[in-house]
């Protein structure tokens, strides 16, 4: 394989990505609202006494089923409800921000690259079908990795920073969050593009092959709803297990694309 | 002889659509070959297949030596293959070039200075740094001319080059591109519609319709096989009756026709024609002027595409 073909198309696809508003727009307002917004809220309302204001609704549930057990046992009432919130609660959130990026680029670097009718100008190039495959995921898998840690990173000194006169110490990153970063987070964001990738055949625009997003939001919506409902907790078993499940999925797909991939088919479908 | 492209019953269906069916061409290394034929005739199909992008139902064909399904990343890396609209137009004309020339292996000072040699000779250095997005349709033409010689492949695939040029540029153009051929021994495959550029580029051609080749070779030879007479037109400042039957009598002349003050004569040796303007002067004819009406690729294309299609 041939890196400097590779390294050339992923950085020609961010190029591109890069001048389009639609594309950059959500990419930075999305992790904003959950990276700085959300925390903001919950440890300055928790410090001036009005958590219930917060709390009221989908938390309440959450809070009154959580299991003891995933809270240090130290902490009192009101640090228990804060921890609990930034620590578990968000923690589904998050994973709307790599399935986003993902699904966001991949849209552009695949069906875009169709839509605008530049991709047959590539495959005229020296590049081979598994340069082009590789640059291609990599294009949206990256990004789409890198993006979130860097939002697990500035989360974690917002939460650690505004939560320190309250707890007295480092409470984030715990154990889920770690599965989070290191293992759901990449098998998600991978999920994402491959789906993007195989509506891609078929989809006229790259609007289009992005609405295969809700098929990967609607589980994630399910997790925060269970959460919310108090019947399910995504704490580093669950995590592992969801991970688990995207990672065989992702495999199943990836073969897949490998597979189906042809200058051919792709010539043909424009 | 060792040719640049070479196809063996070249075949290629989409279904119950046979797309091109049987094509045997030869083009030369080092010469121009115009491909002709009307929209939908099989002209991309057949670059798509030669280059590797599709793959063939049936018969074979040869690139730079190289079998079209064993070697198509070979071909590509020797070739270049302009199309109309392939340009990021998100990007600047260099970035366009810069991606271009690296994909082929190009970098550093190599890769600038051919950047720098291409947007000057395309009138296009002072633009460099602009949004393609910006671009007249000209201006995006010689661009997606320059990014396929970023490499100085071996053959240039050409798809109507000088579509949107003003006529300076579309002359300045052809004349690159001859020299292209002359100087570095390229070959061009040329697919167009513009007859005259053809004729003005091309050694050899191919006409193909409805996927099939009607005719292919070195443009005289085909039309001295096609047209076996000579045709002179000679003008006159009156033409009477008795010229005419005068001509139509004579044994080396084959045919006779009138148009305006024009006699058209069909002579199987061209060396008659000063017979027939000494018959002429004989029946004290005033000529004002004689000349020999060439056929051109033109009338070699609208003799072979068949009726419906003119």
């Amino acid at each position: 394989m041939n890196m400097q073909r590779v390294k050339t198309i992923i950085i020609k696809d961010w190029k591109e990505i890069g001048k389009s508003k639609q594309a950059v727009l959500p990419m930075i307002i999305v992790p904003l609202i959950f990276v700085v917004a959300l925390p903001v809220i919950i440890t300055l309302t928790a410090s001036t006494s009005s958590l219930s204001i917060v709390t009221s609704g989908g938390p309440e549930t959450f809070l009154k089923n959580f299991p003891a057990q995933l809270i240090p046992q130290e902490f009192n009432e009101r640090q228990k409800t804060v921890y609990a919130i930034l620590l578990y609660f968000f923690a589904p959130f998050f994973l709307f921000i790599p399935v986003m990026v993902s699904n966001i680029i991949a849209s552009y670097s695949f069906a875009g690259e169709k839509e605008q009718k530049t991709i047959e100008g590539l495959l005229y190039t020296p590049v081979t079908d598994n340069e082009l495959i590789f640059s291609k995921i990599l294009t949206s898998f990256m990004p789409g990795v890198v993006i979130s840690w860097v939002c697990f990173i500035i989360y974690g000194i917002i939460v650690n920073f505004l939560g320190f006169p309250m707890f007295h110490c480092i409470i984030f990153p715990n154990l889920n969050w770690l599965v989070l970063a290191f293992f759901l987070v990449p098998a998600i964001s991978f999920l994402s593009l491959a789906s993007v990738v195989m509506v891609s055949q078929k989809a006229a625009s790259a609007w289009e092959a992005q609405q295969v997003a809700v098929l990967l939001i609607l589980p994630i919506l399910g997790l925060v709803i269970s959460q919310a409902a108090g019947l399910i907790y995504l704490n580093a078993s669950v995590s592992s297990l969801v991970g688990i499940i995207f990672l065989l999925i992702d495999i199943l797909f990836f073969r897949r694309i490998v597979r189906n991939f042809n200058r051919e088919r792709v010539i043909t479908k424009v | 002889m060792q040719f640049a492209i070479e196809t063996f019953n070249l075949t290629k269906n989409f279904g119950q659509l046979i797309a091109v069916e049987g094509i045997n061409i030869a083009v030369e290394g080092g010469s121009v070959f115009g491909f002709l034929g009307p929209n939908g005739a099989g002209k991309t199909t057949t670059v798509r297949l030669l280059n590797g992008l599709l793959k063939p139902s049936g018969g074979s064909a040869r690139v730079l030596g190289m079998d079209i399904q064993q070697e198509s990343d070979f071909i590509r890396a020797k070739c270049g293959v302009q199309t109309d609209t392939n340009l990021y137009e998100k990007l600047t004309a260099r970035e366009n070039l810069e991606i271009w020339g690296m994909l082929y292996g190009l970098k550093g000072n190599e890769l600038t200075s051919r950047m720098n040699a291409l947007l000057e000779m395309f009138g296009l250095a002072e633009r460099r740094d602009d949004l393609v997005g910006t671009f007249s349709k000209g201006m995006k033409q010689k661009l997606s001319i320059a990014r396929e010689l970023i490499h100085d492949p071996e053959i240039l695939f050409l798809d109507e080059p000088t579509a949107g040029l003003d006529p300076e540029a579309a002359e300045e153009l052809l004349q690159y591109l001859k020299r292209f051929v002359e100087n570095k021994r390229r070959t061009i495959f040329l697919c167009s519609h513009r007859l005259e550029e053809v004729e003005f580029l091309c050694d050899s051609i191919a006409i193909i319709f409805k996927g099939k080749i009607l005719i292919t070779g070195k443009i005289e030879e085909l039309i001295n096989n096609l047209w076996k007479e000579n045709w002179f037109t000679i003008r006159l400042e009156k033409i009477s009756q008795e010229f005419i039957s005068t001509l139509k009598n004579q044994k080396y002349i084959s045919d006779v026709a009138v148009s305006d003050q024009k006699i058209m004569v069909a002579l199987p040796d061209e060396k008659d024609i000063s017979r027939a303007i000494s018959t002429l002067v004989g029946l004290n004819a005033n000529i004002f002027e004689v000349h020999r009406d060439r056929h051109s690729l033109k009338d070699i294309y609208f003799s072979v595409i068949p009726q419906d299609k003119k």
